[in-house]
């Protein structure tokens, strides 16, 4: 028998699989019948698979950095899209996390660079200005090559304190700093629409 | 008669945590059944109806459904999203900073009607674009730890029951308010109060949100007042509000009101 999570959580099954399921339960997400499930997925399977996704999650640890220009994740630094020559270098957008770059990019709407946070401001949780990558920010800006900053933080609480916060701070250093329109969603119903979402989609109405 | 499955109520959300792909967990601080923890499906998708409902320091009508471990938000309303203080940094972290406090001091599932209305009527006081921010934060930080049961004491020397009298008072965190120079143990963190702090939080104590932000308060005595509620705080809850190092950044980088750090 092996312990697992919890103090009076016995597993009757072998000690490199209870530890399997321990390390899936630490994943985001995943609860611990989920983190079984998964575990005994694996022990059924190839063990050239197996190998497959083990390697596939070292070399991920192993080649990726984090690109000093945009702090996005990158197996060069700088990253592709900050050494790409079509890019507008003048502007750059915040985001909040690497996904964000992914969804972003999908769109083929944006062609400048990206600056990613690596989270929001949650005073509640103590996540503070300290613990984001605001610092690389500054000192990107302070080269005086960037003329816009586009605040792409989540529309939320901690998203909304992190755009004001920037805002405050980074604000005589470029000459515009825009912020992502908000409003109504493609499929939204208006009658289900929020106060703060029905005001900032009249805010930010335009010409039909 | 049994249970009802669904029930309607009228809450503040405190803050959410995200489940699973989609689904967030909600602490809500109810009027009349004090702060629940909620789930909400589908709340991290960009075409949620709820979603803007319930985001925190909203004012929201709740239809919850009963579950087997979580109760589940079926519908939401918005009743109040306070704009104003999600537009302006200063009131925004100065409503997060009371929103943990309210978090800290409310255990779950307890009923607190009074400490609900402080908590709204201290939101809707941030919410006016004229209102001092520091004397609706003294003034609430006063009221929310009166109705815990934390009221510290302004009138007469807590070791020896002494009335206390002008130049003679100091405040002991550990003692759960103000000493007398004769009774001071100098092993405990004390300090100087001076008289005009002790006028300032004996009438917060006794009056109105709306009398006390009548008051005109000088810079040097809000520092005091600031420190004062600072270390009352941190003594009584046993831990520093996390939000607190946010609040200082804040009045730091507006370069306004200057929050000192004991």
């Amino acid at each position: 028998m092996y312990r697992t999570m919890n103090s009076d959580d016995f597993l009757p099954t072998a000690e490199p699989v209870a530890r399997l399921i321990q390390e899936f339960h630490k994943l985001p997400g995943v609860g611990s019948k989920t983190a079984q499930r998964l575990t005994y997925y694996l022990v059924r399977m190839p063990k050239a698979e197996s190998e497959n996704l083990a390697e596939a999650i070292l070399a991920m640890k192993d080649r990726t950095i984090l690109c000093s220009q945009c702090q996005n994740i990158s197996e060069k630094d700088p990253c592709p899209i900050c050494l790409d020559p079509e890019r507008d270098v003048a502007r750059i957008c915040i985001l909040e996390e690497p996904l964000d770059v992914l969804a972003i990019e999908r769109t083929h709407a944006y062609k400048g660079l990206y600056h990613v946070l690596h989270g929001a401001i949650s005073p509640i949780n103590g996540i503070g200005p300290d613990e984001l990558r605001i610092s690389e920010l500054l000192t990107r800006l302070k080269g005086g090559a960037v003329t816009e900053v586009i605040l792409a933080t989540n529309p939320n609480l901690e998203g909304e304190a992190t755009a004001m916060y920037l805002h405050k701070l980074i604000s005589h250093l470029v000459e515009k700093v825009t912020r992502l329109a908000m409003g109504l969603p493609i499929g939204g119903d208006l009658e289900y629409a929020d106060q703060i979402t029905l005001t900032r989609a009249f805010e930010g109405r335009q010409e039909f | 008669m049994s249970t009802p499955r669904l029930y309607n109520t009228e809450g503040l959300v405190l803050r959410s945590y995200p489940l699973g792909e989609t689904d967030r967990i909600i602490t809500v601080f109810t009027k009349t059944a004090g702060k629940l923890r909620v789930a909400a499906r589908g709340l991290r998708k960009p075409n949620s109806k709820l979603a803007g409902h319930l985001e925190p320091l909203t004012c929201t009508n709740l239809t919850v459904s009963r579950g087997r471990t979580l109760d589940v938000v079926t519908g939401a309303e918005s009743r109040e999203s306070f704009y104003f203080i999600k537009t302006d940094l200063p009131r925004l972290s100065s409503a997060i900073y009371l929103t943990e406090l309210v978090d800290t001091i409310n255990p779950l599932e307890s009923p607190n009607p009074y400490g609900y209305s402080i908590y709204l009527k201290g939101l809707c006081a941030l919410e006016e674009e004229s209102s001092n921010v520091q004397l609706i934060l003294h003034y609430m930080e006063m009221h929310l730890l009166i109705q815990a049961g934390y009221s510290p004491e302004l009138h007469q020397c807590t070791e020896c029951q002494g009335k206390i009298v002008e130049g003679n008072h100091y405040f002991d965190p550990s003692h759960g308010g103000v000493i007398c120079k004769a009774c001071i143990n100098h092993q405990t963190n004390f300090r100087p109060v001076s008289i005009g702090a002790l006028k300032v939080l004996r009438f917060f104590a006794k009056s109105t949100l709306k009398d006390s932000l009548l008051l005109k308060i000088t810079q040097p005595l809000q520092f005091e007042l600031r420190s004062l509620m600072d270390a009352y705080i941190r003594y009584t809850l046993d831990r520093e509000m996390l939000s607190k190092a946010f609040v200082r950044s804040v009045s730091k980088l507006e370069g306004t009101v200057h929050v000192p750090t004991t």
